[in-house]
């Protein structure tokens, strides 16, 4: 039996996260990771002789002295080869029927091009984004700010996005544009609390960046990082069982049957998934079983990712999103396969290779997992053709939806390859085929959040289940997990005069 | 089970010791109004939010994150669930937000 410090199951972002900071501070750390490479969501995957993103598209706060940044330079993982500034001019493009909205890199150029498209509004417009500004310099996890209250402002996280907008305005069309980053967490404007709505609006505005040579980079250099400082990453490593005794797991067996032992566990996967290993489950009380089954799910996510001429009107440093609807109630979510809601689009390559004659286009709609029930029993890569033929039926509708803005875009696709919500729970594990992981609502934030602490003593929560979804929510919610045992205001300091240096 | 907008403070004292007794395993005969929490009922700060989702969920109810932070016995408990069910116990303070 191998014996470490910490083990961390899962190798997604926020594990990779924990795993390096760990190790950094001297901790032996092991990541045990079920798939043959590292990085979850991070993931990219090659057809067509393209690269393609499956979740990491584009991040925030990655400008100079912004958080994300910081928090990766002080893990020894960034790395200018690593990210690119997205456009300046407008990294953001919003097509709605009869209106486009850009946003530009910073806040000025924001309420200025909202504030041109919607004159009436601009005194709403300049007050949401005050708002915005306020409020993330509250979250001392984002800000790292050891100083300020480790609590989260309560009011930030029980008033939704939907009530500070329609406090501020009627018209349906701005709502529809300030509700539009609710793609990025999965969550529905009535109940996303508006301090996680303003982190990630302000971390897009202030630093939205590119992957230059994809997620499977950045895990890369994450697994780099944590070998340096002694940590070791097993890949085709998956847990079976965790053996535990009197609340505390004693053993960690994986499925090949080799076993582990630590003074700590830290599980990366979903919450649903890890303490459905442990091997005395009626430890846990029945409110607390019933509680973690009842978990709502953010939706499934569809994807179609195309290889495209390069004629496509489409620049690699932009991300689009096209709406079928300006009703802020029934314009974000997908009804039937037939009617995609909001269509998220962006290039898995940002920087065109000298000679390159397509370009890699990836699609995303949600999809309820419900669409795709007949078939969750099939294997992945064997399933029928009915599944194949819904799936060809999302795919042209999204293209139709896109084409409405975009004439020519049908006729730019050379080849196409699609993934479901089914996909997703293949590879990840995600429960529902969710992208986001459980919907969080007010019902699983603030003091309803889980983790980073359990019921099992020595086994803690990360991940984007336990605190944020994305890369940015995924990565601080390693640093709370991660504070738990080396002390949180130490690292804050740290990321805080990192951030200063910059300044 | 009965939601709480039709539960006098008889049904409320009664659902709410079946639920601590099938949600937590608390032997009944230690479901008494001066129960601490933590003290008597063995339970954590863990297990109290866990407490929380779980009367929210099973009487149909909406609490406050914060005002559990007050609680301190089952019967601080009892007077939160009468508060959210029956508006007219709940503080003027509270009444006017």
């Amino acid at each position: 039996m191998s014996k470490w410090d910490v083990l961390i199951i899962g190798s997604g972002i926020s594990s990779l996260t924990c795993a390096a900071l760990l190790a950094k501070r001297g901790k032996s750390v092991c990541v045990l990771e079920q798939y043959n490479k590292p990085g979850g969501y991070l993931h990219c995957f090659s057809r067509f002789g393209e690269r393609f993103e499956t979740g990491a598209h584009y991040v925030g706060a990655m400008g100079k002295g912004q958080p994300f940044r910081a928090l990766l330079k002080y893990l020894d993982v960034y790395d200018d080869n690593l990210f690119v500034p997205l456009d300046t001019e407008g990294f953001d493009v919003f097509n709605f029927p009869g209106f486009q909205v850009k946003f530009p890199r910073g806040y000025d150029g924001v309420i200025g091009a909202l504030s041109a498209q919607f004159p009436q509004e601009k005194t709403a417009i300049q007050a949401y984004f005050d708002m915005i500004r306020t409020v993330v310099n509250q979250f001392p996890t984002y800000q790292f700010n050891a100083a300020s209250d480790i609590e989260t402002p309560t009011e930030a996280l029980e008033t939704s996005v939907a009530t500070v907008v329609r406090r501020l305005t009627s018209n349906l069309k701005l709502q529809c544009v300030l509700f539009s980053y609710c793609i990025h967490h999965g969550v529905a404007p009535e109940d996303i609390p508006f301090g996680f709505h303003a982190i990630v609006t302000d971390s897009l505005i202030r630093g939205a960046y590119g992957l230059k040579n994809g997620g499977d980079a950045v895990a890369r250099k994450f697994v780099e990082t944590i070998e340096k400082h002694g940590g070791s990453v097993r890949l085709n490593t998956r847990v079976a069982r965790l053996v535990t005794r009197d609340k505390h797991i004693d053993e960690v067996v994986t499925e090949n049957g080799e076993t582990f032992a630590a003074d700590w566990v830290i599980s990366g996967i979903h919450p649903k998934a890890v303490f459905g290993l442990l091997s005395e489950p009626e430890v846990l009380s029945p409110a607390f079983r019933s509680r973690v089954a009842n978990l709502k799910e953010s939706t499934g996510i569809f994807g179609v990712y195309a290889a495209c001429t390069l004629d496509l009107p489409l620049n690699p440093l932009r991300n689009y999103y096209y709406f079928g609807s300006d009703n802020p109630a029934a314009y974000l979510e997908s009804t039937t396969p037939a009617t995609p809601g909001a269509v998220f689009v962006s290039s898995g390559t940002r920087v065109l290779r000298p000679g390159q004659k397509t370009i890699p286009v990836s699609f995303h709609a949600s999809s309820p997992i419900e669409w795709f029930e007949p078939w969750r029993a099939t294997a992945y890569g064997a399933r029928p053709q009915d599944y194949r033929a819904l799936k060809n039926e999302l795919a042209e509708s999204i293209f139709a939806l896109v084409e409405r803005y975009q004439p020519g875009l049908r006729a730019s696709v050379r080849q196409f390859v699609t993934s479901s919500p089914l996909t997703n729970l293949h590879f990840n594990g995600s429960e529902e085929g969710s992208s986001y992981g459980i919907y969080h609502s007010f019902q699983n934030t603030g003091a309803r959040s889980l983790g980073p602490r359990t019921h099992i003593r020595n086994l803690l929560l990360t991940g984007q289940n336990c605190l944020f979804p994305g890369l940015l929510g995924s990565a601080v919610a390693a640093l709370r997990t991660s504070g738990h045992l080396v002390g949180i205001k130490p690292i804050l300091n740290e990321l805080n005069q990192e951030m200063r240096n910059f300044t | 089970m009965n939601t709480t907008s039709s539960m006098s403070n008889e049904q409320i004292v009664s659902q709410v010791n079946d639920l601590m007794h099938t949600g937590f395993e608390i032997p009944r005969d230690k479901l008494v109004p001066t129960a601490t929490l933590f003290d008597d009922l063995g339970m954590d700060s863990l297990d109290a939010i866990d407490m929380l989702v779980h009367l929210e969920e099973k009487l149909q109810i909406k609490v406050e994150g914060e005002r559990l932070k007050k609680v301190r016995t089952l019967a601080d408990i009892y007077g939160l669930v009468g508060e959210v069910a029956i508006p007219s116990l709940q503080p003027q303070s509270e009444q006017s937000h």
